[in-house]
């Protein structure tokens, strides 16, 4: 159980002489008389031990309570990566957990939207209300006048929201991250290598190569040259404790360098052995110019592109994708054909260097190949003119010289040089691709070209790539197979999708058995089917857009306007189980408007935000971190993933995965199970109570109870044995089939060239299988550069280009209202050069009106060296203080420093429909701090914590 | 650094009391009146506790006032202060019981001298505290010397207003105005240096401070005044030569103690950023 | 002894950590710091700059500067362990020690009338059982404990891993002898004197 200790902190903050303790005695060796004192007086100190949910990154820490009450959180020493270490979002949370504006009993709205008054209710009301309210809506409108909206990373509800959106039948589902975190980046990776590694999701195991380089101890065991490169990712910000710790290990003890591409000087950057301040948005340039200069400079890995990569494969120009061998010999056999019909491994057509003839490509070891294909080549096939994948990314990439590069991307040749260099010569090498793509309209193609940078150079599971498979269950016995994307199990439930490696008709049986299991269920399994894909048909956007697929969610901006047009219908009632969307999703004011719209909006976090008090109808409070257990975050670190464990609980917050069950319960009650799509969907992600979410969790991590887990302060995770954690090479080891296991991708191998991505244009495959969707034009299946449409080479009106970033201090909409992070960073900063600065009259700490297209934000200037002359860069905001009881006037806290009133959603990426946050063009002009905002650290004292005497209270469900 | 008043009060007050008292123990030497002595060491007396009183409103609580005098054998800057005016306190004291309860001239010369040196020393070692090293706008004896000098020219006005109120013209043998003089001499020194030690560009920071305080009204007036006093041929009546150098040299003793904070940087200031991790611009 | 903290530059991010731990720790209000995190730089022109961050508190000195003037003992040297303390009993508020410090890292606390300043947590680490929470909780390991003196302690164990010109001070204009010692290797940034 929790260990007890005597606390000394309990007498040291209790006693009025609090500082005398410690020295009246005049030496910090003579504590005995204090030591008599607090004996007398002491409170006994439990230490709990749980896992932050300030972020993604689920660091595990230790918590003290006394009496009930959370008087300490610390870093967990025993933490692998961390050791100790924790940042402010965690430390954070003694403040958020018992602030005022936690959120303890649900709570309806009394006044007019944005008046921010309320009215205490029960549970059961609450409940009782918000299903009455879906039910109505749906039984008036139909089932896609419902929706629900998720956060992002780090938020506690993300793909789960289909549970109840199928429950009714719709199919909307707004994610503040999704088409602007990470899920293009797993659908490259996914597709590409067969894997969801989402490039930088758990990069620091790499930049540590815990396996062959070092042990968790941080010796080195090698001279190998390590460089690590960050493409906009911010580890030491977005993941301090966690990356950030990684890479000061990294540097400092096992020498890795690194090379950094981010507009700003980034801390890595500062650290950075090469830092290019890339132009916002240019990146896609950069990229095209780090694969000419690999592929010129002939530096590429040989072996591993002709073999483990489909560059070789000659492409059918009409089509544009790889031609298949049996196109072109109706009669070939293939010798990697799986004889019992379950996997599918196809040949190819090349151009083979041994015979200067087009040949059959057949998958094998390279030692084994019948062909020596030449990867970048032009040959007939069937008497057209065709050309390798190599060949046709050669040409794209043809005219980025360094020169080129460096003109549009606002470098010098020579740095660009350096870095390449210094990458391509390390022994090991991987690229860590941030968040910045997916929040620009390159967010499909900058993925792709960074996939094609460590394809050519052969680092995939190789040391430090971030192309890397995970423990054992990647060591197949098969051919391996990859199912769609991993937050796709929705599609799945309903019979659609195919499995990239399996057969046709091995697809089929899957998806036969999943229809005819509805069907044993006494419903019509492929009407069910049926309905679910015309509604993935009819998810707003999914046409234009088919890789929103990929996380079951909508694109953003067509939702938004068939919420204020009506156009081809009107979602009406919404279920939001996150923050704030005015702080991360914009244009701000533009969603304003949808908001407007809305009959009834159900919003579950908790505390209160923005959101909340401009737009909620009914809010139910869930729990903060330390009250909340679960086993559900995709972070490990290294080969611990970590459970966490409640340590406290107050008032009437509830288990963000419970209050969707009891709403989703509601409204079956409400609607009548005939009147559902899947009157049990809610089930399946979400749980009755926190007994049933604890017990499946334990099951999932191995124990026969929640309790028997916890049993055991020291051993709250699973753990990975570490030689089956991360093993390299693995697509080299021989599989059942008598080959190479290879990728789980269409092909077998590395897919630089992605003819997924073309086919999810033409047919929504793999999701809509065995259906077709509409068809759109293309998606490219390659890296290619398109300026942003909003660009500060030809905007004469906003003539800035400006960007947006991580701090340690916040994750995405967080901790706005926690006192001791805001008195550190009170207000965004506009980070600008004081050449810029000087151009406009602005000094440093100056406030700043900013202005794009969409609207208009502030921040306070920032000079610094760190970022070009015309490039800005500044945090998303929000302004809890804006709704205090202490102000004059409330607002909302919008607008004050909103950042996402200036971005925009009206250029999006074609693909993923990622709407433009970042790389656009604003105006700026000096201005006086916005009214309400608060700057001074006294300012913060209504946010300070009020909660602490609140008693410790039972789970409502 | 924000002026501490409290301080600024204290060690002109106590500065200008203790060198009133120096001009009381002079006149013992040099002649004067009897009337002028009594009245003189007892504004003098006056000035040292009001002085201490301020110093008391620089603390916490006045009650802690008393733990730094039990810790008087510290010598740290502030018990030397301490110590300076607990002597004057008693020398002053002394001298004014023992005038008035005896004749014997002995006793009364040897409290005088004690009263100068004390004197002197209490105007001096009020700025000595501030030389340290982790103020470099401090750390020069130039600011123990303008504390000093002002102290010295404000008490020489201070006495001259006495003398001009209670006294004859036959004090210190009809050259008080000559001691006057060198005191305000003394005491555009003091300014002199401390400004040329901190340095123009640094003191012009505070602009009214160091035009209209120090150098208009603490050095310029000061001197014409005490000037006019010694060569004026007597057209301008004493008590005014005296009035209005005093509150002149008054001012400038208030200026220069102002400058000294205003101009205060410390060594590294680590904390001085309100946010903190604004950049520093270096 | 002479306990103090060694802080890696070469490892710190600069990411604020430390202030919210200590704050946390040692229940300070808001306004109210034991540290601070300063950034220094960028420094050159763009592209061609460097940084780096300088935590600050207390620098633990053999010879205070803030000892020598506090006129009722209040701040003293402890003999045996190093640590600088104040005595908030015998702390008079004069606040001359907050002008002798060197490195500005002391605070006057209006409502309890008395300075403060970095205690090294000597609630948790006085007894030798833990280490100040700035150093448990920072993020990049960057920061260290312990005893200059002791050639085993963790300070002094991680100084070793680093050649004499990569370890710095903080300038020390009056024979303060800090002990606080700061890691910054010439590949990162140069060290600033800041006077």
């Amino acid at each position: 159980m929790e260990k007890a200790t005597i606390s000394r902190r309990g007498f040291v903050k209790g006693a009025a002489a609090a500082a005398a303790a410690l020295t009246a005695a005049g030496s910090v060796q003579l504590l005995e008389p204090a030591e008599e004192a607090y004996a007398a007086g002491s409170v006994e100190r439990v230490m709990h031990k749980t896992a932050c949910h300030g972020c993604t990154n689920c660091c595990p820490v230790r918590v003290y309570t006394e009496e009930g009450r959370v008087v300490k959180i610390e870093g967990d020493p025993d933490g692998p990566l961390n050791k100790g270490g924790i940042c402010l979002k965690c430390l954070g949370q003694m403040q958020t957990l018992y602030s005022p504006r936690h959120v303890l009993h649900p709570m309806k709205r009394v006044g007019e939207r944005g008046e921010n008054k309320w009215e205490a209710i029960s549970w059961d009301e609450a409940v009782d209300l918000a299903g009455e309210q879906i039910a109505t809506a749906v039984e008036k409108y139909g089932p896609y006048a419902y929706w629900s909206a998720r956060g992002g990373g780090g938020a506690y509800i993300e793909w789960e929201t289909w549970g109840m959106d199928y429950t009714v039948g719709g199919c909307n589902s707004l994610a503040s991250g999704a088409c602007q975190c990470a899920m293009p980046r797993d659908f490259v990776s996914t597709t590409s290598v067969g894997f969801n590694c989402c490039v930088d999701m758990d990069n620091v195991d790499r930049f540590v190569g815990i396996v062959d380089n070092a042990e968790l101890d941080g010796t080195r065991r090698d001279d190998s040259e390590r460089v690590f490169v960050m493409w906009g990712s911010q580890p030491s910000a977005s993941k301090a404790a966690h990356g950030g710790h990684g890479l000061a290990d990294a540097r400092s003890n096992l020498g890795v360098k690194s090379i950094v591409v981010d507009p700003y000087m980034t801390a890595d950057a500062v650290k950075a052995d090469v830092w290019l301040p890339v132009r916002p948005g240019s990146d896609t340039a950069l990229l095209l110019a780090w694969i000419r200069y690999i592929i010129d400079t002939k530096a590429y890995d040989e072996e591993f592109v002709k073999y483990w990569t489909n560059l070789p494969f000659l492409v059918n120009p009409e089509t544009k994708l790889p031609y298949k061998a049996e196109e072109v010999w109706p009669d070939y056999e293939n010798p990697a054909a799986d004889k019992n019909g379950v996997y599918d491994t196809p040949a190819y057509v090349c151009f083979d260097a041994r015979t200067n003839s087009v040949q059959p490509f057949p998958f094998s070891a390279p030692e084994d190949s019948p062909v020596d294909p030449v990867p970048f080549t032009t040959a007939k096939v069937n008497g057209v003119e065709s050309k390798t994948a190599g060949q046709i990314y050669w040409e794209e990439a043809e005219p980025w010289t360094l020169d080129a590069a460096a003109e549009t991307c606002w470098l010098e040749a020579d740095r660009i040089k350096e870095a390449l260099d210094l990458y391509i010569g390390a022994d090991w090498g991987g690229i860590s691709g941030g968040v910045f793509s997916d929040h620009q309209e390159c967010s499909s193609t900058a993925p792709l070209g960074m996939l094609a940078i460590d394809t050519l150079l052969g680092r995939i599971e190789t040391p430090l790539s971030a192309y890397q498979n995970h423990g054992p269950a990647s060591l197949t016995e098969d051919r391996p197979t990859s199912r769609l994307g991993a937050a796709s199990t929705s599609f799945e439930r309903y019979g659609l999708g195919w499995t990239a490696g399996l057969t046709k008709k091995e697809n089929d049986r899957l998806l036969d058995d999943i229809v005819a299991g509805w069907d044993a269920k006494g419903r019509d399994g492929e009407e069910m089917r049926r309905y679910f894909f015309q509604s993935k048909c009819d998810t707003l956007g999914a046409t234009a857009h088919k890789g929103i697929h990929q996380w079951q969610t909508c694109a953003p901006k067509e939702l938004r306007l068939a919420i204020t047009s009506g156009e081809p219908y009107r979602p009406r009632v919404m279920y939001e189980m996150s923050g704030n969307k005015y702080a991360v999703m914009g244009p701000a004011l533009e969603w304003k408007k949808a908001y407007d719209q809305q009959d009834f909006i159900i919003q579950q976090y908790p505390n209160m935000t923005s959101f909340t008090v401009q737009s909620v109808d009914l809010f139910l409070p869930t729990t903060e971190w330390l009250e909340y257990d679960s086993y559900e975050s995709p972070a490990t670190h290294f080969n611990r993933h970590y459970a966490r464990c409640h340590v406290t609980h107050l008032g009437e917050t509830v288990n963000p995965f419970v209050s969707p069950y009891q709403v989703g319960k509601s409204v079956v009650e409400h609607l009548g199970a005939e009147n559902c799509f899947d009157p049990d969907a809610f089930k399946v992600p979400f749980f009755e109570s926190s007994d049933a979410a604890r017990q499946a969790w334990a099951e999932q991590m191995g124990h026969a109870s929640w309790d028997e887990m916890i049993a055991d302060v020291d051993h709250r995770y699973t753990e990975t044995p570490i030689d089956e954690y991360m093993v390299y090479y693995q697509y080299k080891d021989k599989v059942s089939d008598g080959l190479p296991r290879g990728f789980a991708t269409l092909s077998r191998k590395v897919e630089a060239y992605s003819e997924s991505m073309l086919r999810l244009a033409r047919t929504g495959f793999p999701y809509m299988y065995p259906y077709e969707q509409e068809a759109c034009e293309d998606y490219t299946p390659i890296c290619v550069f398109k300026e942003p449409t909003e660009s500060p080479l030809t905007d004469t009106e906003y003539p800035l280009v400006i960007t947006t970033g991580r701090l340690p201090h916040f994750h995405h909409g967080t901790m706005r209202h926690a006192p001791f992070i805001r008195e550190v960073m009170p207000v965004p900063e506009l980070r600008i050069n004081p050449q810029t600065a000087a151009e406009y009259g602005i000094e440093h700490l100056d406030w700043v009106k900013i202005t794009s297209r969409r609207g208009s934000s502030h921040a306070r200037a920032y000079l610094t060296q760190g970022i070009a002359p015309g490039v800005l860069i500044t945090e998303r905001f929000w302004n809890p203080e804006c709704f205090d009881a202490s102000q004059e006037s409330i607002s909302p806290g919008i607008e004050e420093c909103g950042y996402n009133c200036m971005s925009a959603d009206e250029f999006q990426n074609p693909c993923f429909a990622t709407n433009s946050y970042r790389a656009f063009t604003v105006k700026i002009e000096k201005c006086e701090r916005p009214a309400r905002v608060w700057v001074e650290s006294e300012q913060f004292q209504p946010l300070m914590p009020t909660l602490q005497n609140e008693p410790v209270t039972e789970e409502v469900f | 650094m924000e002026i501490q008043w409290p301080l600024v009060l204290f060690s002109l007050l106590a500065g200008t009391g203790g060198s009133l008292f120096a001009f009381v123990g002079l006149s013992e030497f040099l002649g004067g009146s009897s009337k002028v002595r009594d009245a003189g060491s007892i504004v003098a007396i006056a000035l040292i506790v009001l002085g201490g009183c301020f110093s008391v409103l620089h603390l916490a609580s006045p009650l802690h006032a008393i733990s730094a005098v039990t810790n008087l054998l510290s010598f740290s800057g502030i018990s030397i202060e301490l110590m300076l005016l607990g002597a004057n306190f008693v020398v002053m004291l002394a001298y004014i019981l023992v005038r008035k309860r005896s004749n014997a001239t002995t006793p009364v010369k040897v409290l005088a001298v004690l009263g100068i040196a004390f004197g002197l020393m209490l105007g001096f070692f009020c700025g000595h505290g501030y030389v340290i090293d982790a103020q470099p706008t401090w750390n020069s004896e130039t600011l123990p010397l303008a504390y000093l000098g002002t102290s010295l020219a404000c008490g020489a006005f201070l006495y001259g207003t006495i003398v001009a109120l209670k006294g004859d013209e036959k004090e210190f043998g009809g050259k008080l105005g000559v001691f006057t003089l060198g005191a305000a001499v003394v005491g555009a020194i003091g300014l002199v240096a401390y400004v040329a030690f901190l340095g123009i560009d640094a003191a012009s920071s505070q602009a009214l401070v160091l035009w209209g305080g120090v150098v208009v009204l603490g050095i310029v007036a000061t001197l014409v005044i005490s000037g006019l006093g010694v060569f004026g041929g007597g057209k301008m009546p004493a008590i005014a030569v005296d009035v209005s150098g005093l509150v002149c040299a008054f001012v400038g003793g208030l200026a220069v103690r102002s400058l000294m904070w205003l101009c205060a940087t410390g060594y590294i200031d680590l904390f001085s950023h309100t946010v903190p991790s604004v950049m520093m611009n270096i | 002894m002479a306990y103090g903290l060694l802080i890696n530059l070469d490892r710190c991010s600069g990411c604020d950590s430390c202030i919210v731990a200590c704050k946390l720790e040692n229940d300070l209000p808001l306004g109210h710091f034991y540290n601070k995190v300063i950034a220094l730089g960028p420094t050159g022109t763009f592209p061609n700059v460097e940084k780096y961050w300088l935590p600050s508190q207390c620098q633990q000195c053999r010879n205070p500067q803030c000892v020598a003037v506090c006129p009722t003992g209040a701040s003293y040297r402890d003999e045996k362990t190093g640590y600088v303390l104040i005595d908030r009993e015998k702390c008079i508020g004069c606040r001359y020690c907050m002008y002798a410090c060197p490195y500005g890292v002391r605070e006057f606390n209006e409502e309890q009338g008395c300075v403060q300043k970095c205690t090294l947590c000597s609630q948790i680490t006085a007894d030798g059982s833990g280490v100040p929470a700035c150093v448990h909780n920072c993020n990049c390991g960057a920061r260290f404990f312990g005893d200059f003196d002791d050639p085993e302690s963790d300070v002094c164990k991680e100084m070793a891993k680093y050649p004499p010109e990569a370890i710095h001070s903080l300038p020390d204009p009056g024979d303060s002898q800090p002990v606080t010692r700061y890691i910054l290797s010439p590949k990162f940034a140069s060290w600033k004197e800041l006077v």
